[in-house]
């Protein structure tokens, strides 16, 4: 030994200190693990949440259902004329021999849980590596991008939602063109900065992944702009984004495996 | 009714003698039970329940009520438990809540000992101000990694989330930790 304590006390406190310091370091490895196990009793506290927020909530689900039951109607029909327009798109991309894209496999999750502490936007779903789920994969919910994976264990994955203040993506305006870095602001409010001063940005344009990183897939909506501001320094423009998915009701998602 | 009621009586005392249940009793097993019901309650049904984003730390709450009524030892194996829970769902680089939970905690016990805090509402205001130590700490140190929340929505969530927090502490009260 290095060092002699003659206060007993002493030395049981620093090797208790070093104890949990060391245990603080090993968290990160500990955490999948640890949320496997907790799988099972998220899952059925979950389910026990979603059958009684069911019968609170039945006649606003009810009407709600009437409605989307109209709209998916409408929607079909303009489904059908789209898919002519696509096939239409295949056959002039093959005469002007374009690249075909890839088409995506998709799995569906479920939410069990949530980032207990208001600081991160981060949710966890009921599918992992054994699904074909890996870091990194771009999530969508069923009106846009949702998020991406930050970490997958053998049967849940942890995903950070897009208005996580860590989370950033490479987006155009629809519209006109324009680049721009979207970020999280923790609220439903998402900040698309870096645009140029004389950048063509109308309020209600839609907002889309621009493809530029390999992490997520061009054209994938991101949300709508609410509103344009001017960067403190007066260089860039910036504008507030409503996105499309709302990241504090979100229940289902899609990750893209390949 | 005589016999049932009789009957009743008796199947009760037989299943208070049945060992899981003096087991639930001892006090390192109903902790554990405790903290593991509140950590899945915070990440999954409370977040129903968010005012402005913020939803009240019941882990940190139980992690004080115990600072208050136990050895320094059981706090600060309880406050790393809870902070450890609380780090498995969330994405940080390292184990921030433990650490951050273990020193509060820690510093509650020590504090406990010199002054006496027997009414409620003087245990609300400590879980107010460690709820509160407990978030600029973490901010500060988010910060470092290039993660800050603009000054507005950290302090509304703050805010809000430490009244949310001072609320909910009398039910963690009557949970008898």
């Amino acid at each position: 030994m290095f060092f002699k304590f003659k206060n007993k006390k002493l030395k049981s406190s620093l090797l208790i200190a070093f104890a949990i310091l060391l245990f603080c370091i090993a968290v990160p490895v500990l955490r999948k693990p640890s949320v496997d196990i907790l799988e099972y009793p998220l899952k059925i506290i979950d389910f026990v949440g979603q059958e009684i927020k069911a019968l609170i909530f039945f006649h606003q689900n009810f009407t709600e259902n009437k409605i989307l039951t109209q709209q998916v109607n409408l929607l079909k029909q303009k489904l059908v004329h789209s898919e002519e327009i696509v096939q239409e798109n295949q056959r002039l991309r093959g005469l002007l021999s374009f690249k075909q894209e890839v088409s995506y496999r998709l799995v569906a999750a479920h939410v069990i849980a949530r980032d207990p502490s208001c600081w991160n936007s981060v949710v966890i779903v009921d599918k992992g590596s054994n699904d074909g789920v890996k870091e990194n994969a771009p999530v969508m919910g069923f009106a846009g991008l949702a998020g991406k994976v930050i970490e997958s264990g053998s049967n849940t994955s942890k995903i950070m939602l897009l208005n996580d203040p860590g989370f950033k993506v490479s987006a155009l305006i629809q519209r006109s063109r324009h680049e721009g870095l979207v970020t999280g602001t923790l609220e439903n409010r998402l900040i698309m900065r870096y645009l140029l001063p004389d950048t063509d940005v109308k309020i209600g344009d839609s907002v889309i992944t621009s493809g530029l990183s390999e992490l997520f897939p061009k054209g994938m909506l991101i949300g709508t702009v609410l509103s344009i501001g001017e960067e403190y320094a007066g260089l860039n423009l910036y504008c507030v984004v409503k996105p499309a998915i709302d990241p504090l009701k979100l229940e289902e998602v899609m990750i893209i495996v390949k | 009714m005589k016999p049932l009621r009789m009957l009743g009586f008796k199947l009760t005392r037989l299943a208070l003698q049945i060992k899981p249940i003096r087991l639930i009793q001892t006090k390192p097993i109903r902790l554990s039970l405790i903290l593991l019901g509140l950590a899945i309650i915070q990440s999954t049904v409370l977040n129903e329940f968010r005012i402005f984003y913020a939803v009240p730390d019941l882990l940190l709450i139980a992690a004080v009520m115990v600072s208050f009524f136990y050895s320094e030892k059981t706090a600060i194996i309880f406050a790393c438990a809870a902070g450890f829970l609380k780090d498995i769902f969330s994405n940080s680089s390292f184990g921030l809540n433990t650490l951050l939970f273990t020193l509060i905690c820690y510093a509650v016990s020590k504090i406990s000992k010199k002054f006496i805090f027997e009414t409620i509402p003087l245990r609300i205001a400590v879980v107010v101000s460690a709820f509160l130590l407990q978030n600029i700490a973490a901010q500060l140190i988010l910060s470092f990694s290039g993660e800050a929340l603009p000054l507005g929505v950290f302090g509304k969530i703050c805010l809000f989330g430490a009244i949310y927090t001072a609320c909910c502490t009398p039910l963690i009260i009557k949970l008898k930790i």
